[in-house]
């Protein structure tokens, strides 16, 4: 037990105030607006349809041959292949969408080229189409602020791999929208109440570099001392019932007890009740006895006289030496009365 | 010297024998200590209550961070092949296409296995054409989705059980993806994958860990009715499990603040040990020889 004790202690040091963080962040996700923390206050859906003239279409085989003239032509980033064309619009005018590496999620690293259907006609998503395909799904009342590109990370969207625009928002709640640059494809919303959220979340998954999971090594590490301070708790818990100390004073009987002082001289006597332990019986009583654990058994400093054949527990063989206990001497925090008849207050 | 240790054991009994305490000092400790005990007491009635939960939080979340996301996602079960497009195989015109489905929505030029298919929609239903001769491959045949799901799978292959859903999908697959089929391995973790019959693509792919990871979570979000975060349940043991932390906090602040405290003011461990047989048992007789 004093080893459950120590390392529930130990353990409790170290992640203790995370798990208040824990808790607290966990309770905001309860009561939080789920709507709100998504960042879609000013979303709307693009409501352009494509306007398809089938007759002007060209076929996916030019564009894969155009492509593969394209990527010989320049200097070519990466290998001409292509996995998939897609038939898809920009405004309704139609497009052809060709990946060249398709990731297994749309966030993880894909690469794309773009050309119009008709024509052939290599299109890049530059700062002005970005602009116009965010606005397209905007609602809110605020007007563009900037348009940046982000190559390396999106801090909104920590998952996404791909570069991508983004679209600042003169509004209320700093709307910022995201567009992958590639394809063109809408990342996601994000404002003021989404970024709140994120930030307890990176509290909660401890996520400190941003890097969209719950898998870091100080989380893993925290989690795993964690472990040890339940569990030790739990097994605390089930020893202090065994011990008595869960019991309802409410079906309590109460006798009356001698009090002797440290010469063993009556100085009263006192009324407690069976239910509850002798240190804070006898504090009920105006009788103060010393406690720097507040009844934990942990400190030793309430020690009282009692007789040699009472109980004792786990705590007094820990805090108290063996000829204390033989002498009688015991832990007032760990006592019921039982069959007491008198007690020795030590001071 | 043991007389002043004895004066500052603490002191007041009783009514009758009431001593006046000059210090201001112990009030402090009187208020601090009804605190610690405040603490103690709240900490262990609430854990008595919530204390199981702590075990499940601590356990859930343990599961929860020590397994890498994307393998419970089961990213390593798939190959995520790269097929390239040979112009040679395009031989159906997206033209001739439109023609014949002219309700085709979200047409895709791509690959089934090494095969050029293109992928489209007509209102809510999938198909599966082939770019090569532009016949309807879907609904795809058994064979076709046992290639498909031995193409990208990672693991050794040997198949446990085929079945094709139509209608009531497991827990793990959207209903929006039926008929699909249903792909066992006898791998480690048991994992299956799920090919859509009508778009001939991997729709799904769950192993042990992940149908486990499902349950973990909602245990740690105490969803026990399908109620997701906001239940009340979480409400109520979340916010009583912040007052437990918290006084769980304040006991651990008093034993170590006051452990030093404790050693320097009553008495280290070494000397209650050596004072064992005279003064810190025999009260009496020590007093009276100190005296
Ligand atoms: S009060 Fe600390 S051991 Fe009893």
């Amino acid at each position: 037990m004093t080893l459950i004790k120590k390392i529930h202690k130990w353990a409790s040091i170290i992640v203790g105030l995370q798990v208040l963080i824990w808790l607290s962040s966990g309770f905001y996700f309860n009561v939080m607006d789920h709507k709100k923390a998504k960042g879609t206050q000013y979303r709307v859906t693009n409501t352009y349809k494509m306007i398809l003239e089938s007759s002007k279409l060209i076929e996916p085989k030019q564009a894969l041959e155009s492509n593969r003239l394209l990527e010989k032509s320049e200097f070519s980033k990466s290998s001409n292949s292509v996995v998939s064309i897609s038939l898809s619009h920009l405004f309704g005018q139609p497009v052809y969408l060709l990946t060249h590496e398709k990731g297994l999620y749309r966030h993880f690293k894909n690469s794309y080229s773009m050309a119009d259907a008709y024509t052939g006609k290599q299109i890049t998503i530059d700062a002005e189409l970005a602009e116009k395909l965010a606005s397209a799904t905007y609602s809110g009342p605020g007007k563009v602020k900037s348009v940046t590109l982000l190559e390396k990370s999106v801090d909104d969207f920590p998952k996404e791999k791909n570069s991508a625009w983004q679209i600042n928002y003169a509004d209320e709640l700093n709307t910022s929208v995201y567009i992958e640059a590639g394809s063109g494809r809408l990342i996601g919303h994000s404002n003021d109440d989404k970024r709140f959220a994120d930030i307890l979340f990176m509290l909660h998954f401890m996520d400190y570099a941003s890097e969209g999971n719950f898998n870091s090594i100080q989380i893993i590490l925290f989690a795993f001392i964690t472990l040890w301070l339940t569990l030790t708790g739990f097994i605390w818990t089930i020893k202090l019932g065994f011990e008595g100390q869960y019991q309802l004073t409410l079906f309590s009987n109460k006798r009356i007890v001698q009090l002797l002082d440290k010469d063993h001289q009556p100085i009263g006597s006192v009324s407690l009740n069976d239910k509850t332990n002798l240190l804070d019986g006898l504090t009920k009583n105006q009788i103060y006895i010393p406690s720097v654990c507040g009844g934990g058994g942990t400190c030793g400093s309430c020690r009282i006289l009692l007789s040699p054949q009472a109980k004792i527990t786990d705590a007094e063989y820990e805090k108290l030496s063996k000829f204390q206990l033989e002498k009688g001497y015991r832990l007032s925090c760990q006592q019921f009365l039982a069959d007491i008849e008198s007690i020795t207050i030590l001071n | 010297m043991v007389e002043s240790l004895i004066q500052r054991m603490e002191v007041r009994v009783n009514k009758d024998q009431i001593q006046e305490s000059p210090m201001s000092e112990r009030h402090v400790e009187k208020s601090n200590s009804s605190l610690l005990k405040a603490a103690r007491k709240t900490h262990k009635w609430l854990m008595l209550f919530l204390g199981i939960q702590f075990v499940i939080w601590s356990v859930t979340g343990a599961y929860m961070v020590f397994f890498n996301i994307d393998y419970i996602h089961g990213d390593s079960l798939i190959k995520n092949q790269q097929v390239k497009l040979v112009d040679s195989q395009i031989n159906f015109s997206i033209k001739a296409l439109l023609k014949q489905y002219p309700q085709a929505k979200n047409i895709q030029l791509e690959s089934f296995i090494h095969q050029a298919v293109y992928r489209f929609k007509v209102g809510k239903d999938n198909y599966l054409v082939s770019a090569i001769s532009g016949e309807l491959l879907s609904p795809i045949s058994k064979p076709d989705a046992v290639a498909l799901a031995q193409f990208e799978y990672t693991g050794s292959g040997v198949i446990s059980h085929i079945e094709l859903i139509t209608e009531n999908p497991p827990f793990e697959l959207r209903a929006s993806v039926l008929p699909a089929w249903r792909i066992n391995f006898d791998d480690f973790g048991a994992p299956t994958l799920y090919v859509s019959a009508t778009s001939g693509k991997i729709v799904g792919k769950r192993h042990e860990f992940w149908r486990l990871f499902d349950w973990i979570f909602r245990f740690h979000v105490m969803d026990y009715q399908d109620s997701e975060v906001d239940n009340t349940l979480l409400f109520w043991f979340s916010l009583l499990g912040i007052f437990a932390g918290l006084s769980g906090l304040i006991l651990l602040y008093f034993r170590l603040l006051h452990s030093r405290l404790l050693n320097s003011r009553f008495f280290s461990k070494d000397e209650a040990e050596i004072n064992n047989d005279d003064s810190s048992l025999g009260l009496k007789q020590n007093k009276s020889a100190q005296k």
